[in-house]
């Protein structure tokens, strides 16, 4: 901690020393925000509520940077040392500045030290970023050189430790090239073509501490990527690559893991068509074995599956299974044009979007049969590349929105979701889930300033009778009405209703009432109600929310 | 030129950052070549206690915790040695703090979590501290039990059926390496078709340290600044998950050994060797059994 605290003064210092001077003040610049999170918390035995000993909890951060020319600097300031119960569950509980930072950059290179946020193509083997929602931030800290020596190559060295919650843990060090042909060349730049290809490289570095096991200490990944473009059609895709990594997740195997993404799309005035296919093979990467749940990640698997805004079909959200999985998904937008017999006067834009995913179907290898079905201190085993094995998930939806008039707006939605709990939430046995979920979302403007909107969801789930905590519990009825008064004012009131739950006693109303009020850069948000409990995902990547009631508040500014 | 040696540097550099390890991936075997396999004792058969293994999820932080450990050695005074105890100091209020959080002198500086502890409790509890789980099974849909006046009652209503299995500990201290070799011998009783692991871990008991305590009858409230932790879980020995077993047949039988640098960390005297058996795909604990660190070599 007093290194932080070094780095900070040091760099006050440098600001200070030249503080005298005129032109360094008219250049310079001091950004930064402030978010705090607070939550009153009443017990609530029926919908598994518990009592919280300290009743108010809170998380809460700022960022404070500086910018003069090209160099940049600032720091995270992070108080979670009684946090949310939410960010106690996944051990995100301390205080401090984890995150700061020096940058210096130049037309032809940038030099960062300290801590940075940085991916590599789509991140297969390396991507470190932050989601404050999610309570996750793996940002790597070290030493981030760019260069730029030609237009269109771009070269990236990264070196340092990782962030895990509080902590600063593992070794990674890797390099990326990326050069934009479209960039390089102006014959291609100036013509309908669009071409670039990329290729990186990570290492981590761990003991070998193990008794049992021949452990490397040095593990790398590689991928190489391409993108291609014609018009309005584009291609993107990354191969990905792991050298053995023995791994508590992956049952201590060595086979080699392998990642493969591919992205097109087509978008023309009124029309967009987008694919994406994803297979994953052993691809688990941490700086740590042992590692489980969000922790120490070093590369992110991104999911294939549509997030969807909506609060019912929301509740069953993909986990990316970076360890196998193999899917597509597949999108189109349509507008039907405006001023049309079927558009109407200002167009209807209908969204289908379909997804499915399944894991990958395995041969063990000889050793892990001998062994009795285990894997452990084997090459695991084989996989065929489109061999599909049981089915993770699946999800149909269509969106059909239109405006009517300038005042009124309104938006159906179905949704259809087959949805793997034992798998995605890791809750063995426990049934596979089937929905369906119907969706209305009305929007009537009143004037210029006042606006109410009504959204109805209903969603119907097969009852299963079963005691598991996580189970399918039935069907959902959701109501929320909300009204506007621009800029300043929101209300809002919602029900969410489990009136299909197998157990009569659990057939619960979790109401919400909230309001918010926005000033300039800063919003005041307060909300009293019950958070049912459940799973919450963002990019493939998830983690559990407790059941609370009470009454929370939120502040968000930024200056 | 210039290109050529960034590029070979580059090929260096990515050679240089990777291992690939050669076939066998284990190394088990090269430890039972450093000291010899001790005899075990023969097993009575008809004699084998099939034990509970009690994991306590605790923390030095946490106001109800005493309560949790004085449940657990009621119980333990009443059943003796067919419990297996675990104290597994894990999540926030097993964080250290500073010393202005307490009148205790020493303060609680002290971070008794392990990378194991923090595994299981990531696992087995999900709710408030202090929560114990009986051989890792569920009771009313979930693991963790957070009353601690209903820990005795659980216990008792657990069905004691016959072992399925017998575990036998032998650690082997070896003063060249300053290194205890343990030696875990796994026997079926019947015949298993389960996939199963096993696990050993260290416990330590008589810690002296703070501990919160909101329980007047245990002890001074808000703090207990000599309190004695026992049963702390302090290092897995086998990996976090366990070894695998492949046995399968009745009276087959499997040894594993693992090794254990000798630490300053703990004292040895005061230690135990906790080893159980748990079946992976519904975690349930089929058997545990505790062992003694203590040997005439450890003491010297």
């Amino acid at each position: 901690m007093r290194k932080i605290y070094l780095v900070v003064a040091g760099i006050l210092l440098t600001c200070a020393t030249t503080f005298g001077q005129n032109n360094f003040i008219k250049n310079s610049r001091v950004t930064g925000n402030f978010q705090f999170d607070g939550q009153y918390y009443i017990p609530n035995e029926a919908i598994g509520a518990d009592t919280v000993k300290e009743k108010v909890r809170a998380n809460a951060f700022a960022n404070i940077n500086y910018t003069y020319e090209g160099f940049s600097a600032g720091f995270r300031y992070e108080f979670y040392k009684y946090p949310l119960i939410d960010f106690e569950k996944i051990n995100y509980v301390g205080h401090g500045i984890p995150y700061y930072y020096a940058s210096y950059n130049h037309q032809y290179f940038s030099i960062t030290l300290g801590s940075f946020y940085e991916q590599f193509g789509n991140g297969l083997i390396y991507r470190s970023y932050e989601n404050r929602n999610l309570g996750y931030d793996n940002a790597t800290k070290g030493v981030r050189v760019i260069g730029k020596p030609y237009k269109g190559i771009t070269l990236t060295g990264i070196w340092g430790t990782q962030r895990n919650l509080f902590e600063d843990q593992g070794q990674i060090r890797g390099g990326d090239l990326d050069l934009s042909f479209t960039e390089m060349f102006d014959k291609i730049g100036n013509s309908m073509f669009r071409a670039g290809v990329g290729a990186s490289f990570i290492s981590k570095y761990e003991r070998d501490n193990s008794t049992e096991y021949h452990l490397p200490e040095n593990v790398a990944a590689y991928a190489v990527r391409l993108n291609f473009g014609v018009q309005d059609f584009n291609l993107n895709a990354e191969w990905a690559g792991k050298v053995n990594d023995p791994s508590t997740q992956n049952s201590m195997i060595y086979k080699n893991g392998h990642a493969l993404l591919i992205n097109a799309s087509y978008a023309m005035k009124g029309l967009g068509i987008y694919l994406t296919a994803l297979r994953t093979d052993n691809m688990d990467f941490r700086t740590k074995r042992t590692a489980v749940s969000n922790n120490n990640l070093i590369n992110f698997i991104p999911t294939l599956t549509r997030e969807h805004t909506y609060a019912l079909p929301s509740m069953y959200p993909y986990a990316s299974q970076p360890l196998g999985q193999i899917g597509f998904q597949a999108q189109v937008n349509y507008q039907i044009p405006k001023k049309t017999k079927i558009g109407g006067k200002y167009g209807t834009d209908i969204s289908i979007n379909y997804s499915r995913i399944h894991g990958i179907k395995q041969h063990l290898v000889a050793e892990a049969i001998e062994a009795g079905n285990d894997m452990s201190g084997t090459d695991g085993y084989t996989s065929p590349f489109f061999g599909f094995g049981e089915l993770y998930f699946q999800d149909f939806n269509i969106e059909i929105s239109r405006k009517f008039t300038k005042s009124w707006k309104l938006a159906l939605s179905y949704v259809f979701l087959t949805y793997n709990q034992s798998v995605i939430e890791g809750h063995t046995g426990e049934p596979e889930v089937q929905s369906h979920t119907v969706i209305a979302d009305l929007t009537y403007k009143i004037n210029n300033k006042h606006a109410l909107r009504l959204e109805l969801q209903h969603m119907y789930a097969k009852k299963e009778a079963n005691e598991g905590s996580n189970a399918n519990k039935g069907s959902w009825a959701y109501g929320q009405l909300e009204y506007s008064i621009a800029p300043h004012w929101f209300i809002s009131v919602l029900d969410r209703w489990n009136y299909g739950n197998p157990d009569p006693k659990k057939r619960i109303h979790y109401y919400a009432v909230s309001g918010s009020f926005v000033y300039k850069t800063t919003k005041v948000s307060l909300t009293f109600g019950k958070q049912y409990e459940g799973i919450l995902c963002v990019g493939g990547v998830c983690r559990t929310v407790p059941a609370s009631y009470g009454l929370g508040m939120n502040i968000v500014t930024s200056f | 030129m210039k290109k050529i040696i960034i590029l070979s540097l580059l090929t260096i550099f990515i050679f240089a950052s990777c291992d690939k390890i050669e076939k066998p991936y284990r190394i088990e075997e090269d430890v039972v070549d450093i000291v010899d396999t001790p005899d075990f004792p023969e097993l009575d058969l008809d004699h084998v206690i099939h034990r509970i293994l009690i994991e306590e999820y605790t923390g030095h932080l946490c106001y109800n915790c005493p309560k949790g450990h004085e449940a657990l050695n009621n119980i333990k005074s009443l059943m003796g040695d067919t419990v297996v105890l675990l104290a597994i100091h894990a999540r926030s209020q097993s964080e250290p703090e500073d010393d202005n959080y307490t009148d205790c002198n020493i303060g609680y500086i002290n971070d008794y979590r392990t990378e194991a502890g923090n595994n299981y409790a990531e696992r087995f509890v999900s709710l408030g501290l202090p929560a114990a789980v009986f051989n890792r099974t569920e009771i009313n849909g979930i693991y963790e039990q957070n009353a601690p006046e209903s820990w005795a009652e659980i216990v008792n209503e657990i069905e004691r059926t016959p072992a399925d299995l017998a575990i036998q500990i032998i650690p082997v201290f070896n003063k060249k390496q300053d290194t205890v070799f343990i030696f875990v011998k796994t026997t079926l009783l019947n015949t298993m078709n389960a996939n199963m692991n096993l696990c050993v871990l260290l416990s330590e008991s008589g810690i002296v340290s703070p501990q919160k305590n909101n329980t007047p009858k245990i002890g001074t409230v808000p703090d207990i600044c000599e309190y004695t932790h026992n049963h702390m879980l302090r290092e897995n020995i086998s990996p976090i998950l366990g070894s695998a077993l492949r046995i399968s047949a009745a009276e087959e039988s499997q040894l594993n050994v693992y090794a254990l640098p000798v630490s300053s960390k703990w004292i040895i005297s005061h230690c135990d060797i906790v080893a159980f058996v748990y079946n992976t795909d519904t975690q349930k604990v089929l058997q545990a059994e505790e062992c003694s660190f203590y040997t005439p070599e450890t003491n010297n």
